[in-house]
Parts: structure tokens; sequence; C-alpha cells
């Protein structure tokens, strides 16, 4: 099969390539280059179904890719000298990614023409933004993530002040870049930092390398570097996944971006930041049992993972219910869905078995997979009625709408019952996985706080649904016509959340499963 | 093709109204036609009420035939580490019992809604809404185990909150659903913690054995009984449990505490309240108590705590019903003071009365409620009982039928609820369970029997103010103007009804009642048969003499757990003691077997003579008590009619008030403060416009937090990056150190 | 030989030192200029590592951290004109629509 890249063969002991490992992202990003190109040699014409057909078909292509990867996998591998990995956190998240995207597509497809925007330009930053988040889950190393990460954000800070002419997407957009890249030099300090401390006595130098990373931490030349990198490291993931109080950039940037890239931020990024959060701690500084310092640094960093999820969960629901602008309070209610993520991440930290901890692992991703559809779909329904400008986006602008617009109003509640978590819904079953996962590692009151919180956050989720069916609306209002693609992207996500919140069975399984599983389900 | 319904009956059972719904909420809709969604929607429910008569009466695999119930496997819904949630169905005899009065007595009210809601513009959406509540009903009666039981109890609440919510454009009947689901979401809160930790101390969550799944439930059952003791409330083993459960029950049987949204919720139209609020969605909270009797048996001091409660909350409900001037708001509170009887008999160890009392009162409230709604009907949307009067001259059916459910309440002998209350009286006074001291079981039966005075006597005031008397409908208006200052008084007091009569009543003139139309009274009719006969399937021993033999009892007694009596608790602790020296692994197996032989000789017992010659005893005492309590109403109501109550009373003890006072208010304040913001957002009364005027007091926080300028939002980041690096560096210096 | 400590001393002032300045200065350019230099701060580290224990990769980093830095820069830059366009002004106090 190298026969197409013999690079490999002729190179083999120089480097360590294989381009097969990195096919996914190679597909997107190409993807990404091409939507450039046709971007500037179409007319204008057209072009949002060139270009979105393009980027879909690169999308469709990258899952395929993957999915050929985990059939014909044999286990874990590594290429690039230890840059790329091949694991299934790295496939199932990059599934995640590519669904994300697509969606999001679907999503922006007519909405740029409404605004009037180039259509070439945002779908080529929405294939790059997503080639960095496969690169952020797919990297092996420090400085993969790094770039990973700088990818993805530069591209969605672009994206955040799409509206050019608007001062609330600039604004957005000015916050997010400078907030992201001071966020972003904390995350730098940390590696070099870590870099420098795994040196070891020996006179052998550091490594960014997270496997090496994990086996040098008691030999760590300066542990205090190591535990000040391992910090500055939290607080740059803390910073992508939203975690307060690393938090507050979300509820501006969300309010202030396009509709349709405020979906794709809340989904994407946060579930990218989680898969390096993951690969970085749980495999870079994982659970040891001899004391020493890779034990005093694990607990250290759960002990903080605690704390943070307790504050993330309640600031955002509380916040959450003060609001009366729909995609701020959806914000806020993203900032507590990271905080129930980082249960499930506690949860697989804390997990001193192997299997307790992949299932952890397991339900994260598959938190973050429900969590990204019904995100989404809530925020296809706040694009559909904003229209153009993001003009009508307060509470009261959903006056009464559920029965003049009955579709629309039917899937924004699942999505948002789903958010609640009401059982039957994908919601729930997100929910039962993180927080059954941390039960099973004995954090009861973690638990019983992030239940709290669910109830809490059926205040804000509810009030929607009442203010669509049960309130009048004061002034004319004209149901707005959905467009085909839109339609398409809300029926998938209502019947995700329905699939997955009544048969979750299949794809839990396929999360945790080993690959002679995946085989014989895919049929080969 | 019947092979198929044999095996999915109870899929049938439960999808038929899901089916339904959906047709109503696609098709109905465009159509608009009353007759179609009419059709649709009693079909549907006439479907489930024929296959789960099938189901529960088939011959030799029948639920309320055979001994092991019928399950039916649909997908195994939820698999975690050892965590397993079948979506699976069961009905064995108690939820065969449950799925029979809810599709039957469901069906007779979706016939009569068809009459009731004639002309209302939202026809297919209360269908629809109607239907989706009998699915999930049934979800929670059938589901095979906790977690699909709580898909139900979430689905009814959903529903009840949409119903109670059905009349869009009144005010109070928006305040009455938030109430409502803020309420059950305390209660909901109870329930899932509950299901928490059952998991937590079993391993399971199913309600029956199946191959490599054992029953949650008989685990339990197999534990020691936990002693009667406060601190077991707290412990985390199964007496908090039970009790995390009985919060919930709490929510959804409307009991003190939470019993508060029950009277508002009749801001609903009237067939809902008989369908959810009376016969079906607040007994939810005994089957769940009755489903889980193995965990109750085991907690003495959740079963005592369960008896008190229900024994206050009884009399409490029927003091208050006393003075409501709303014909439905008095059926509220009966129907919160006769759940509480329900309750009693859980925490008394007479599972079996319980259930009885759930199924006669399903039969007669339904029928208080659908006559009342008929009166309504008539009255063209009056519910306060002081415009009515001298009605029976012109709905002989209503009034007719109406006296049946006045007698089955009232606990007169034939009518079902004479029964079921008389055996609930009775397992009260006799009651040998270990959860209840000696002297306790006295003390709860005089509650109890005050309760049933009380009840008589409302019941007749009812009953007088409304069919008996002057008529006082015509001159209604020319007392507006005295009326005024009252309704001034009851609106200041928290009574939304109240306010809403006086508003209604200006937009009709004088009314002449007339008889409902036939689909409205056959449903009457049929409901008074069940009520008056309806109690005969559970005549006890002692009253027939074995002549009738009592069905009931004989069907629901082999699956309920028994709870133990004082000497029964002494010998399972030295058994144990023994167990646990022996360590054999036999052990736990033959102790529930020797439970069961100690049970039957307890039953035989049950029967001695003298037993038998005291419960006759109880029973004529019952029958006096009804009848006192019917004369005292009589004699008193009949002259005077519009009787002022005591305002106490009137006003509900002042409850609502105390709670906005003592909870409300503080939290609101506290908030105000930046504390406990978390607490204030879920129990603040929560209309939007408090929330929106609330939010420059609550929100101090949140802007400061927020203030958008760039440079604070990196200030913020800092300090929680220089607290966090300050915390690793702590760590990693102090390893420094110890090195 | 200048101990490695004083480097590292050296990069942590420095990022300090940026990442006040990101937090006390109004004008976006300026601001930009502070994360740079906390970007800068960060190589001297990397470099510092990298040349005491005679290790490429560390050098190698830098000018990955670079190219990122470029690239920051222009889209940096690309919208504080952009919003210098709409607002008139640098200051970044000015743009505080969004809040709460």
């Amino acid at each position: 099969m190298n026969i197409y890249f013999g690079l490999q063969t002729a190179t083999q002991q120089f480097a360590d390539v294989n381009l097969w490992l990195l096919m996914p992202e190679l597909i997107v990003a190409s993807a990404g280059v091409l939507v450039m190109l046709v971007d500037a040699f179409t007319k204008r014409l057209d072009q949002r179904w060139l270009t979105g057909g393009i980027s879909l078909i690169g999308l469709v292509a990258a899952a395929v890719s993957c999915v050929w990867l985990w059939t014909s996998w044999t286990g874990p591998t590594e290429a690039f000298f230890g840059m790329i990995v091949l694991d299934r956190l790295r496939l199932s998240f990059t599934l995640v990614f590519l669904v994300v995207s697509a969606l999001s597509v679907l999503l922006s497809m007519i909405w740029v023409e409404w605004e009037r925007l180039p259509a070439g330009e945002f779908h080529a930053l929405l294939l790059f933004a997503t080639a960095g988040m496969m690169l952020m889950a797919s990297g092996g190393d420090l400085v993969m993530i790094f770039l990973g990460l700088e990818l993805l954000s530069i591209s969605t800070y672009v994206m955040a002040g799409f509206r050019r002419t608007d001062v609330r997407s600039n604004e957005a957009s000015m916050k997010y870049f400078i907030l992201g890249s001071f966020s972003s030099a904390f995350l730098l300090y940390g590696t070099a930092l870590v870099y420098g401390a795994t040196a070891m006595a020996n006179g052998t130098p550091g490594t960014t390398n997270i496997r090496e990373i994990a086996q040098r931490l008691d030999t760590a030349l300066y542990p205090p570097l190591l535990f000040a990198g391992a910090a500055m490291l939290l607080i740059g993931f803390g910073f992508k996944v939203a975690t307060a109080p690393f938090h507050v950039w979300t509820p501006d940037v969300y309010e202030g971006a396009p509709t349709p890239v405020t979906a794709f931020m809340a989904a994407g990024p946060k579930a990218a930041g989680f898969a390096s959060f993951m690969r970085v701690f749980l495999f870079g500084f994982p659970f040891v049992v001899a004391a020493g310092t890779a034990q005093r640094l694990h607990s250290a960093w759960i002990a903080v993972l605690v704390v943070l999820a307790v504050i993330t969960m309640t600031v955002g629901n509380t916040a959450a219910i003060l609001q009366s602008n729909v995609k701020r309070m959806l914000a806020y209610s993203s900032i507590a869905h990271a905080g129930y993520v980082l249960v499930g991440l506690v949860a697989a930290g804390a997990a001193s078995d192997l299997g307790q901890r992949n299932e952890a692992i397991a339900a994260v991703v598959f938190y973050l997979l429900v969590y990204s559809i019904m995100t989404l779909g809530a925020f296809a329904v706040v694009t559909i009625l904003a229209r153009s400008g993001d003009r009508r986006t307060e509470i009261e602008d959903y006056n009464g709408i559920g029965f003049d617009s009955p579709w629309l109003a039917f899937a924004f509640s699942v999505s948002l019952l789903s958010l609640l978590g009401v059982p039957l819904t994908a919601g729930f079953m997100g929910k039962v996985m993180v927080f059954s996962a941390a039960l099973d590692q004995g954090y009861v009151g973690l638990v019983v706080v992030a239940v709290l919180n669910t109830v809490v956050s059926a205040y804000y989720y509810l009030r929607l649904i009442v203010v669509m069916f049960f309130r009048e609306r004061s002034g004319a209002w004209n149901a707005p016509l959905v467009p085909a693609s839109m339609a398409i992207a809300l029926a998938l996500t209502v019947v995700g959340i329905f699939y997955l919140g009544i048969f979750p069975g299949r794809v839990i399984e396929v999360f945790q499963a080993s690959p002679s599983v995946i085989s014989r389900l895919l049929g080969t | 093709m019947l092979d198929f319904i044999n095996q999915h009956i109870l899929s049938i059972i439960i999808f038929a109204p899901l089916v339904g719904a959906a047709i109503n909420w696609l098709i109905g809709r465009r159509l608009r036609s009353e007759a179609f969604i009419g059709t649709v929607a009693c079909t549907a429910v006439g479907i489930s009420t024929v296959f789960a008569f099938i189901a529960a009466f088939r011959p030799e695999t029948g639920a309320l035939r055979a001994e092991a119930p019928i399950l039916e496997h649909l997908w195994t819904w939820i698999e975690v580490g050892t965590f397993r949630a079948d979506f699976a169905l069961a009905m064995d005899r108690l939820s065969g019992i449950y799925a029979l009065f809810i599709t039957g007595v469901g069906l007779l009210i979706h016939i009569f809604a068809t009459g009731y809601m004639h002309g209302d513009g939202g026809f297919y959406r209360f269908f629809s809404y109607m239907n989706l509540f009998m699915f999930m009903m049934l979800v929670l009666v059938l589901g095979d185990n906790l977690l699909l039981m709580f898909v139900g109890w979430e689905g009814v609440g959903l529903c009840s909150y949409l119903l109670i919510g059905y009349y869009l454009d009144r005010d109070e009947a928006r305040v009455a659903a938030k109430k409502a689901f803020v309420a059950n979401r305390v209660g909901d809160w109870g329930v899932i913690l509950g299901v928490m930790l059952i998991f937590f101390l079993t391993g399971s969550i199913s309600f029956f054995d199946k191959p490599d799944l054992p029953s949650a439930l008989r685990i339990i059952g197999e534990m020691p009984i936990e002693p009667f003791a406060w601190s077991a409330l707290f412990a985390g083993g199964i007496t908090s449990a039970a009790i995390l459960l009985f919060i919930g029950a709490t929510g959804k049987s409307a009991q003190i505490p939470l019993y508060v949204w029950l009277p508002d919720a009749m801001a609903g139209p009237t067939p809902v309240s008989a369908l959810i609020h009376a016969a079906t969605m607040v007994t939810a909270g005994v089957y769940m108590i009755v489903r889980c009797s193995p965990i109750y048996a085991h907690a003495p001091t959740a079963m005592f705590i369960v008896a008190v409660i229900g024994a206050v909350t009884a009399l409490f409900a029927a003091t208050i019903g006393l003075a409501q001037n709303d014909i439905k708001k008095v059926l509220a509170y009966s129907t919160i003071s006769q759940i509480g009887y329900m309750m009693l008999a859980c925490g008394v160890g007479a599972f079996v009365a319980a259930i009885f009392h759930v199924m006669t009162h399903a039969f007669f409230k339904a029928l208080l409620f659908l006559g009342s709604g008929s009166v309504i009907h008539a009255m063209h949307h009056e519910q306060d009982m002081r415009r009515m009067g001298g009605l029976r001259k012109y709905m002989p059916i209503t009034f007719a039928t109406m006296i049946t459910g006045w007698l089955a309440i009232c606990g007169i002998p034939i009518f079902a609820g004479f029964f079921s209350k008389d055996e609930i009286l009775w397992k009260t006074w006799s009651t040998e369970a270990f959860a209840i001291p000696h002297g306790a079981s006295r003390a709860l039966w005089t509650i109890g029997a005050i309760t049933a005075l009380l009840t008589a006597v409302y019941m007749t005031r009812l009953m007088v103010m409304t069919f008996w008397g002057e008529e006082r409908f015509r001159e209604a208006h020319a007392h507006d103007a005295e009326a005024k200052p009252h309704a001034a008084v009851h609106a200041s007091a928290g009574s939304h009804a109240h306010g809403e009569h006086a508003g209604a009543h200006h937009h009709h003139g004088p009314v002449t009642p007339h008889e409902s139309p036939p689909v409205m009274t056959i449903p009457l009719v049929v409901l008074a048969v069940l009520s008056t006969f309806g109690g005969l399937v559970g005549v006890p021993y002692a009253l027939s003499g074995g002549a009738i033999p009592n069905y009931f009892e004989k069907t629901l007694e082999p699956i309920v757990a028994h709870a133990p009596t004082h000497e029964e608790a002494a010998n399972i602790e030295k058994r144990i003691a023994q167990t646990v020296a022996r360590r054999g692994a036999e052990a736990p197996a033959a102790q529930p077997a020797a439970h069961e032989t100690k049970h039957e000789t307890a039953e035989h017992a049950a029967h001695s003579p003298e037993e038998v010659r005291s419960e006759r005893i109880f029973s004529a005492i019952s029958v006096i008590v009804a009848l006192v309590g019917i004369g005292i109403g009589w004699s008193v109501f009949s002259k005077r009619p519009l009787l002022q109550m005591p305002r106490l009373l009137e006003n509900k003890y002042y409850v609502d008030e105390i709670y906005d006072a003592t909870i409300v208010r503080p939290i609101v304040r506290g908030a105000t403060e930046g504390l406990w913001k978390l607490f204030d957002l879920g129990v603040i009364d929560g209309t939007l416009h408090a929330i929106a005027s609330g939010v420059s007091s609550i929100g101090s926080l949140a802007r400061r937090l927020q203030p958008g300028f760039v440079r604070t939002y990196a200030a913020i980041m800092l300090v929680g990056a220089l607290i966090l690096i300050g915390y690793f560096a702590y760590y990693g210096v102090l390893l420094l150190i110890r090195q | 030989m200048v101990p490695l400590s004083w480097y590292l001393a050296l990069s942590a002032v420095l990022f300090t030192i940026g990442a006040a300045g990101v937090i006390i200065k109004r004008n976006a350019i300026a601001m930009f200029m502070c994360i740079e230099l906390m970007l800068n701060a960060t190589n001297i580290t990397f470099v510092a590592f990298s040349s005491f224990f005679r290790d490429v990769t560390g050098q190698l980093f830098v000018f990955i951290v670079m190219t990122v830095a470029a690239a920051e820069a222009a889209v940096g830059l690309g919208i504080i004109i952009a919003i210098f366009r709409n607002r008139l002004s640098l200051d970044v106090d000015d743009a505080s629509v969004l809040k709460y």
C-alpha cells in the first residue's frame, strides 16, 4: 500500500514519515486549499454551493479515511517521531469534529448569502479550523498540540469577526483574539517549562513528547518548573474549553460573533480543547501508584479540576438564568456543560483501572458528541430566527412562535430539553455516562453538585420553551422560511438527539470498543 | 399476527396513545375537525384499554392470574460498566391493576372531554397532550426499572405542566403551571438521588429478576432491616434511599410540604384535573412506594415518616377543603387528603389497602371531577359554588351520578370508597408494623377518623351548595357589587382562581343551566356504576364472612413486601446475627423463605374470631362517623349554604404566604446580597417579570465579572492563573523540601 | 558562563511584564505588542534550555513559535484595522458593547 507513498520506504531511516496516519488531516487541509483556489478563480454566482459542496465532500472523505484508519487499526501507532499518534482518543474525537464541521457547513451555506459575505473564505476558514482541531486531537507532542491550537484559533478569530462592518462582531473578534493569544502564551510558556523540567540529571535534554513526559516525571530535574508548567498548560486548555475563571471571554464572544460561527465555536473548539486536555493530562501526567513527583502532580491537577468543575458548572448555570439574550444564555449554558465534561475528565483522570479509564474517556467523548449536536441544533434555530444581522436574539423575540412556526419550535425544544438532560434525549445519556463514571471513582459530592446544577439549569432552558409556547406575540411576525440545507441540519440534529438518547449503545460501544469489534460492526 | 400481538402486547398498550398524539399533532392540526381528533384520541386510548384487559386477564399468562410478570424486553438502553438500564416493559399484578384503571378511567375521561372541550380553539393540542400523557403514564407504571419509571415520571410532569398551562391567555394558568413545575422539580431531585443511591447499594435498578440482571428490590429484600432511628435517615443506607424517593412522592402526589401546586393546578381544563390531578398522575407517588415496598419494609424510620406525613396531610387538606368555595378547589384538597390516606396506608405497611384505595379513588374522584366539569360546563365556566344552588332539577343525570360519588367518598357501605377507606383505618389501628410504635397507631387512626368525618362534612357542603337550596346563579349579578370586597380579599390572599372567577363572571350574563350532552353523561354513568360496585372486588373477610372472596387482596398480597412486625424485627435481628456467625452461603436465600412462612401464619391469625369482631366494630364506627359527618354537613349547610367559614381555613392556613415569607422572600433577599443565588433561582416563584425587575440587584456579581472590558477579562484570567500556578508551585516546592 | 537560572529569570520577568502590559495598556496595538513580548519571553526559555542541554529541538520550536506569532500578527492587525474602521478608536475600553 505504500506504492503511492514511496517517500516512506525511501526515507524510513531518516524520518519517521507515515502519511497514511495523517490522512484525515491532509484531506481536510487540502479541501481548504482547494476551496481557497476555487474562491479565487470562480465568479461569485453559485459560489456557496460550490465551496460548500467541496467542503462537505472533503469532510465526508476525511470521515471515510478516519473510519478506514479505524478498521485497519492494529493498535496504537505513532509517526513523525511521536508527533502524530493514532489511538482511540484521536479517532473518536476526529469523528466528532467532522460531524460538527459538516453541520456547520450546512448551517452556513445560506447564511453567508443572507449576510452577503464571501462564502469561499468562510468555508476555507472553517476547514482550516477543522484541520487544527484534528491536529489537536492527533498531536502526540505539546508543540504539535500548540500548532493545532493556533491553526484553530487564528481561523476562529477571523470567523468571529467575519461580519466586518458590524461593531459587535468586531468587538467579539478583538476580545477573542486578545484573550486567546494571551492564553496561548500561557500554554506555550507551560510547554517550555515542561520541556526544560523533564531534562534528566545525566544530561539528557528535556522532551515535549507526551508519552516521554509521562515516563520522566519522577526523574524530572526541576520539579517546581514541572508543576508550574502543568499549571500553565491547564490554564491554556482551561481557556479553550471555557472553564471558570477562564470563561470570561465566552459570553461576549459568543454573543457578538455571527450565530453560525458561535455554533461552531461552542461545539468544535470546545471539543478540541478537551481532546488535547485529555491527551496531555491523562497521558502526560497520569495516575501512578508509587509516591513521587508524578503522583503529587496527578493529585494536584485532579484536585484543581474538581474545584474548577464545581465553579464552572455553578457560574455557568446561575449566570445563564439572568440573561435576556438567547445567544448569551446559550453561551453560559456552554460554560456549564464544560463543567459537566470536566466531571468526566476528573473521573478519567482519577481512574486507577485502565478499563475504567477508557470507559470514562468514552463517556467524555460521547458527551462532547452529544453536546455538539444539541448545541448546533439550538444555534441553528437561533440563526434562522435571527436572520441577517443577528437582529432577533432577545428572549422576547421568541414569544409565542411555538404555534406559528411549530417545526422550528419543536426542534429548538428538543435541543433545549436535551441540553437540560431530559430522559430519552441524548443529553440525558451523556449526563448518565459522565456522572456514572465519576460515581465509579467515588466522586459522590461532585456528582450531587452536578445534579443540583442540572436542576437549576431547568429554569432557563424551560423558560425558553415556555416563552415559545405560552407567551403571546406582541407584534406581527412572519414565520421564516427554512432553507433546505438548514432543514437538513436541523433534521439531523433532532434525529441524532433522539437516536443517541434512545439507542446510545451502538455509538458508546464504538467509542469504547476494541478494533476487532469495530471491524465486525462495519462488516469488514 | 397473533404471535406478534402476544409478544408485543405491552408495547401496543404504551405506544397506541403515542401514535394517537402524533396523528393529532400532525394531521388533526391541519384538519381542524373535532370529530376526527376526538375519534383518533379515543381510539388510541381504547386500543390501550382493550389490550390492557387482554394482558391482565388472558388465561394462563394474564398478569393478574399468573405468578410471573409479563416481561417485554425492547432493547438495552444504557450499559455503562456495571450500570444497566433496559428499555423493557413489565406488567405484574401491581402494574396490571394500575394499567387497567389508567386506561379504563382514561378512556372515559377522553370521551367526556370530547364534549367538554367542544368548540375550543386548541382541540387538537388538548388531545395530543392528553394522549401523550397516557403514553407517559403507562411508561411510568409499565417500565421495568427505576430509570424508565423516572422517564414516565418526568413525562407525566411535562404533560401536566403543558395541560395546566393549557389556557394560554390566562395568567393564573401560567403561574400555576410554573408552580407545579417548581414543586415537582424539588421532588425529582429526590427521585434522582434516590435512584442513584439504590444503584449504589444494590448495583441494579431493575424491578424484576432477569437473566444476568438481578432485581434491586430482591437484593434489598435480602438485606438486614435497618434500625428504627433518626440517624438512619442520613446514613446513606436503605432508609436514606426510601426517604429520597418519598421526597419525590411528596412532590408528585401533593403531600406536605410540596402539595401547594395541586390546588392551583385546577386552572387547567376540568378533564385534565380529573385524569391527571385526581385519578392517575398524583397517585404515581403511591405506586412508587408500593412498587418499592421491599425498600420501605426495610426502612422503618422512613415508613413512620410516610405514615405521619400521610395522616397529617389528610387531616390538614380536609380542613382546608371545608372552607373553599371553588368547586374544583374543594375536590383538589379532597384529593390531597385522600392521597394522604393512601400514604398513611403505605406507612403502616398496608400496601394492598393503599392500592385498593388508589383504585376506588380513581373511580369516584374522576366521577366527582367530571361531574363538577359537567356543572361548570352547564354554568358557562362558573366555578364558584356560592353562585350555584338548586341545580338538581336542571341536571338530573349529573346530580344522580354525583350522589354516588359523594356517598362513595364519604364511606357509606356498598359504595367503593367504604371498603377501601375502612380497610385503611382498620389496618392503621391494628398494625403490628415495627415502624409504628404502639401508641402511634392509635393516634394515626384518630387522625384518620377525624379526617373521615371532615370529608363527609365538606363533601356534603359541596353537594348542598351545588344541587340543593335556592338558585343563586340568577341573582349572582345583583350580588356582584357586594361580593367585590370579598373577591378583593381573596385575590390579595393569593388565590388566583378567585380573581379568575371575578373576571370570568363579567363576561356572562345570568345563565340557565342545562344538562350536558350524552358524550359527557355516559362516562359519568359508567363511573357511577364503578364507584358503586367497584369496591366489591376487595371486600374484607370480616365483612363478608368469607362469602365473597377478597380478590383484590388475594391478587396483590403475594407481590408486595410484608412490613416486619415488632416481633419479627426482633427475630430477624437475631437470625442475622446467626447468619453472620455462620457465614453460610445459603443463609440469605433461606431468610426470605422463613419470612414467607411467618407471613402466612400472620395472615391466618388475622381471621381469628376476636379480630373479626373488632374489625366489624371498627367498620360500624366508620359508618357512624360518615353518617354523622353527612348529618352535620346537611344540617349546617342546607339552611345556610353561604355560611362564612373560618378565614384561616379559607385562606389555606396562609401556607402560600408563609412559603412566600419564609422561603421565597428570604432567598430573594439573600440573592440580592449575592448569596445563595443557586437556590433563589430555582425556588423564586419565578414570574419572568420578577426576574426581569430583580436582575439589577441579583445580577450584581455577574455584572462585576462581565463588565465588557477586555482588560478586566485579562485581569480575571491572570488572577485565576496566579492562583493556579501558586497552588501548583506550592505543591512542587513542598516536594523539594520533602526530598 | 551565565547560569541557566538567569535566563529563566529573565524570561519569567519578561513574561510577567507582558502579562501586566496586557492588563494595563488600553491601546489595542500596545496590548498586542505585550502579547508578542510574552511569546518571545517563552522563546528565551526554549533557547536557554536547548542550549544548556545541547539539544536542537528547543531551538526548532522557536522557529515554529515565530511563524505562529507572525500569523497571529497578521490576523491581529487585520482585526484591529477592522475595528478601527468602524469605531475610529484603538482604545479597547471603548469596545464594550457586549457585556454582562
